[in-house]
């Protein structure tokens, strides 16, 4: 058991002075899509920095899309925006496409890197965090999370495509090993969650991660997706870990895996923090991550952003420090 | 046994039951049907979702066949059509429709040369397939199969095969340097894995060996059966079928992707074009999904039914026809409801008709009405001012016996021409139910009796076989669901009764059903959101089925009781091909139903009708069963209903004031 350094963002800040920090993040319709880069921007700290705009799968909400980006770039005016500027990408973009983005920015990138993935989708940030791993002129990498006042009460994604493996996680290995288990992080929505366990229904252990704390509201909506799983012969109980807590999932996974020695295969659906962990875990044992890509997002996903005593409500998961990666699995 | 079971538990018998548990629960009964799977020559196997192809195709499928073999089972395909083994590919799980995810070659056109590498790792990962099916034969079972087909998977005969095989100008050399068995196995890991590291990103660019070897689809798998038989491994009557797995989501893939996807689909045409005496393919497919592209790669042509293929189409199949005696569903049903108890070690299952032993006829409709009404019988019939009081009277005496008589004869004096009646009461039997109006009165009485349920505010009752196996519309999955939603409503009934060492067949209160049905159908309902596309599909269901059942509940004079569905003419729906092909999703889908509709009108437009899917009618208080003309709609109702699908939603126009929280939360505010 090990424990990686994570806290609110500006406790893990201020835990790694003289640092001038290369920034990669999402210019989205939620206003926390900024409030990192505000947060950055403000300190006086930033390096490089770039943030990426994903065009939306669908024609669906357009408009309500159009608002809210321009009021985002209007407080951008506000911020000031970033050095290498604003790079404009399909959510359907290939994945040569999306790894050019993240390798260019690891081209211009300085040795201290946040990247904030509270606003991307799981095909770029999954992609982005292995790629920027794997870049050795990086000494320190940092993810963040940006927590909002509120998520949207009804549909937050609609329309996915079928499953398919996110960039860089697909099967790597022919011919693959029998795949044991399948960890699942509960969420709000299940598109297609069935159809990705189909083929896992026997033989294979599905293990559920149960996002706790938080409690209520989210409590109920998670347990409904624990619920319609019922079924399935190899559901095991869910194991709480705390939504914000990216180590200790990522301890779970190891635990889980024995150490990576067995084959697993993950559906992220639950909160970010837990993804990430996976992103990790998947990324160290070389191991398949499958997801149901929603088509059309809400544009008013969240709103409004947390404030813990004044600052900005914000995680920071820390991977790597001085040239040290801070998850492994051995 | 403890009687509280579910038999129903596990919707699926196909990749997703265990083999051993496949050859328990596995139906042959629609083999008779299908026996083309079985022969040599390519197929496709039509059906929407939960029609059984998953099923059927799982026949071929090695492990399965072996588990037949290793509990002593019989298999269900016999003699000539026995004598098959199978290998197949997985388009979605083995990484083939990764292809287009990054350039192959900078300095070519990608169109021009994805279509060759799809090609080539299909080749190789079928050949490898086959590799695989031998050794689960050879080994597998205690060589009984093995046996059976008269394999001789032997080292001397399988590298005098490699021998026979690399000499092929197929692989354009790749292939020079193995000696033995095992280094063919070997050589074709080498390959796959060079290809997967690629397109995962972890190498810069394929090898060279790989370039300049590149296969032509078909071919290697062609040569391979062919080496297979002269070499002795198999016998010259073992033919090999290769299934091609989730060919249809080629079609789902988006962005620049999308193209690539037609041409991924004209390159497996292609293998179905080429003609080989020991190889055929087996391909699934929703129904319209096969349809949209037929053409093969590389040529003009495209696959032509009955020469290159044979369809089965097992929607069509297992529809219900006007002569219910060419139904075929229900004997279907009738088999796999047996086959589920006994599997869940019920007693006393009886070799007939146990479904309906279950389900028993479910409630006359004249019963269904007056459940409806309860002691409020005058609910039933709505009375219009300017009626003689006489009449008004004369209905309501009647509904105190039989509700749906009495609606029917509301219905009779609203209809043109029919009006005197409110003067005339009948002496004897109603003239509605004469025998000469037996017609009249069937087509109008699932439509009465929606009403009746809407008048009474009460939820329609769904009971019986008849009703269970109609709202199962054909397809072996709904109505598997139905008996999983039924049964569990009837396991909450006996909660705290001993019930431990009872193992009898339980006989189905129609009450416990109709609350099982009305669970199911909201699953479905559900779960139209959950398949790959189906937040708009389930929205335009939810828009067609709130206007029809508006319009046939508001219908008093009950003169379009057909109303539950609708139609359109292909003219018309032609010019809209979005459209047209939203539709043929919804019918792969699951969401609605098709059929092609004899129009009565006079300029003889062909048309074409839909239906909600019948297990969807309860949620939506519509009646399942079709009678009559569909309601003939413009198109631009159709399209008014599929942009407001696109369209409704959540839309909150501007972002919510913030709140001031005094209080603070226990624990931290959710994420996703």
């Amino acid at each position: 058991m090990h424990r990686a350094p994570g806290g609110p963002v500006s406790w893990v800040i201020g835990k790694l002075p003289s640092r001038k920090w290369s920034f990669l993040g999402c210019l989205g319709p939620e206003e926390r899509s900024l409030g990192l880069w505000e947060y950055v921007r403000s300190s006086a700290k930033t390096d490089k920095s770039l943030l990426v705009r994903i065009r939306p799968g669908s024609p669906r909400y357009s408009a309500e899309f159009g608002d809210r980006i321009k009021l985002r770039l209007d407080k951008l005016q506000q911020i000031g925006g970033p050095s290498e500027g604003i790079i404009e990408i399909d959510l359907f973009a290939t994945d040569a496409e999306i790894i050019n983005v993240v390798d260019q920015f690891a081209s211009v990138c300085g040795p201290h890197v946040m990247v904030d993935f509270s606003c991307f989708p799981k095909r770029f940030f999954f992609p982005f965090v292995k790629r920027l791993l794997s870049q050795t002129k990086i000494e320190t990498l940092i993810a963040t999370y940006t927590v909002p006042d509120h998520y949207f009460s009804g549909l937050l994604a609609e329309d996915h495509q079928v499953f398919a493996h996110l960039p860089l996680f697909g099967p790597a290995q022919f011919p693959e090993k029998k795949v044991e288990m399948v960890v699942v992080t509960a969420g709000f929505m299940k598109l297609g969650l069935a159809e990705l366990l189909e083929p896992y229904k026997t033989g294979v252990k599905i293990r559920t991660i149960l996002p706790f704390p938080p409690g209520l509201p989210a409590y109920h909506r998670n347990w409904e997706f624990i619920r319609e799983m019922q079924n399935l012969p190899g559901l095991l109980p869910p194991i709480r870990i705390d939504a914000f807590d990216c180590a200790d999932a990522f301890d779970h996974l190891v635990q889980l895996t024995a150490y990576g020695a067995k084959n697993a295969i993950f559906a992220p659906f639950g909160p970010k923090p837990l993804s990430l962990a996976i992103c990790l875990f998947a990324t160290l044992a070389k191991q398949a991550v499958f997801y149901t890509q929603p088509t059309v997002y809400n544009p008013d996903y969240s709103t409004g952003i947390k404030k813990w005593d004044g600052e900005i409500g914000a995680h920071a998961y820390v991977l790597r420090i001085n040239g040290n990666n801070m998850y492994a699995i051995k | 046994m403890d009687n509280r079971t579910n038999p129903f538990n596990e919707l699926y018998v196909s990749e997703t039951v265990g083999s051993s548990a496949f050859v328990q629960i596995f139906s042959p009964s629609i083999l008779r049907n299908a026996s083309a799977l079985f022969l040599p020559g390519n197929v496709v196997l039509k059906g929407m979702q939960g029609s059984g192809k998953s099923m059927l195709l799982s026949l071929l499928k090695p492990e399965v066949r072996l588990a037949y073999a290793e509990s002593d089972t019989p298999f269900p395909v016999t003699g000539k059509q026995a004598r098959f083994i199978g290998a197949g590919i997985n388009l979605t799980r083995s990484g083939a429709i990764d292809f287009g995810q990054r350039t192959l070659d900078p300095e070519r056109s990608e169109t021009e040369i994805l279509p060759v590498y799809f090609g080539d790792f299909l080749n190789y990962w079928i050949v490898f397939d086959i590799l695989s099916t031998l050794e689960l034969f050879r080994d597998g079972a205690h060589g009984v199969l093995a046996k059976e087909l008269q394999l001789r998977a032997d080292p001397e005969r399988l590298n005098a095969f490699v021998g026979t095989l690399k000499n092929s100008r197929c692989w354009f050399g790749y292939l020079d340097d193995v000696t033995t068995y095992e280094g063919f196995r070997q050589k074709l890991t080498d390959r796959i894995n060079h290809y997967l590291e690629f397109l995962n990103f972890n190498s810069d660019h394929l090898p060279d060996s790989i370039r300049t070897t590149k296969t032509t689809v078909g071919e290697p798998i062609a040569q391979t059966a062919t080496a297979l038989v002269s070499s002795g491994v198999l016998p010259e009557d073992v033919h090999l079928f290769v299934r091609i797995d989730q060919y249809e989501e080629l079609i789902r893939l988006e962005g620049r992707r999308k193209e690539y996807g037609s041409l991924f689909r004209e390159v497996v045409n292609k293998a179905l074009s080429l003609r080989n005496p020991n190889v055929s393919y087996r391909i699934g497919t929703r129904g319209y999904a096969w349809d949209e592209h037929p053409r093969v790669y590389g040529t003009v042509g495209n696959l032509e039914r009955d020469r290159n293929f044979k369809l089965i189409d097992l929607d069509e199949m297992l529809r219900r026809r006007e002569n219910p005696k060419t139904w075929i569903f229900p004997e279907f049903a009738e088999d796999v409801f047996c086959k589920r108890l006994l599997f869940a070690k019920y007693q006393d299952v009886p070799k007939s008709a146990a479904v309906e032993k279950v389900f028993g006829l479910g409630p006359t409709p004249e019963d269904r009405a007056r459940r409806y009404c309860g002691k409020a019988s005058s609910r039933a019939v709505k009375l219009e001012e300017n009626w003689p009081p006489a009449w008004g009277t004369y209905l309501l005496h009647i509904a105190e016996e039989d509700p749906l008589s009495a609606r029917l004869g509301e219905a009779w004096a609203r209809q043109k021409g029919k009006g005197k009646i409110v003067t005339q009461q009948p002496d004897g039997v109603p003239v509605w139910n004469e025998y000469k109006n037996r017609y009249w009165r069937k087509e109008r009485t699932q439509a009465a009796l929606m009403q009746i349920a809407g008048r009474c505010r009460q939820r329609m009752i769904w009971a019986g076989a008849d009703d269970i196996l109609g709202l199962s519309g054909g397809n072996i999955l709904v109505f598997v669901s139905l008996c999983q939603h039924i049964w569990s409503a009837w396991l909450r009934t006996i909660r705290g009764v001993d019930v431990e060492y009872d193992n009898s067949i339980p006989a189905l209160d129609d009450t416990v059903q109709a609350v099982g049905v009305h669970e199911a159908s909201t699953h479905w309902y559900n779960k139209l959101a959950e398949e790959s596309g189906g937040t708009t599909r389930q929205r335009f269901v939810m828009l067609v089925a709130t206007d029809l059942e508006k319009r046939l509940y508001n219908d008093d004079a009950l003169s379009y009781p057909g109303a539950n569905g609708f139609s359109v003419t292909l003219d018309e729906l032609e010019s809209y091909p979005h459209l047209r092909d939203f539709l043929n999703e919804c019918v792969d889908y699951g969401a609605l139903v098709d059929a092609p509709h004899t129009t009565k009108e006079t300029n003889r437009r062909p048309r074409r009708k839909w239906y909600l899917n019948p297990v969807l009618s309860p949620y939506f208080r519509l009646p399942h069963v079709r009678t009559k003309e569909p309601a003939y709609r413009p198109i631009k109702d159709l399209l008014a209903w599929f942009d407001a699908a696109q369209r409704l939603g959540p839309q909150p126009a501007t972002e919510p004031k913030k709140t001031v929280q005094d209080q603070p939360n226990l624990f931290q505010e959710e994420s996703s």
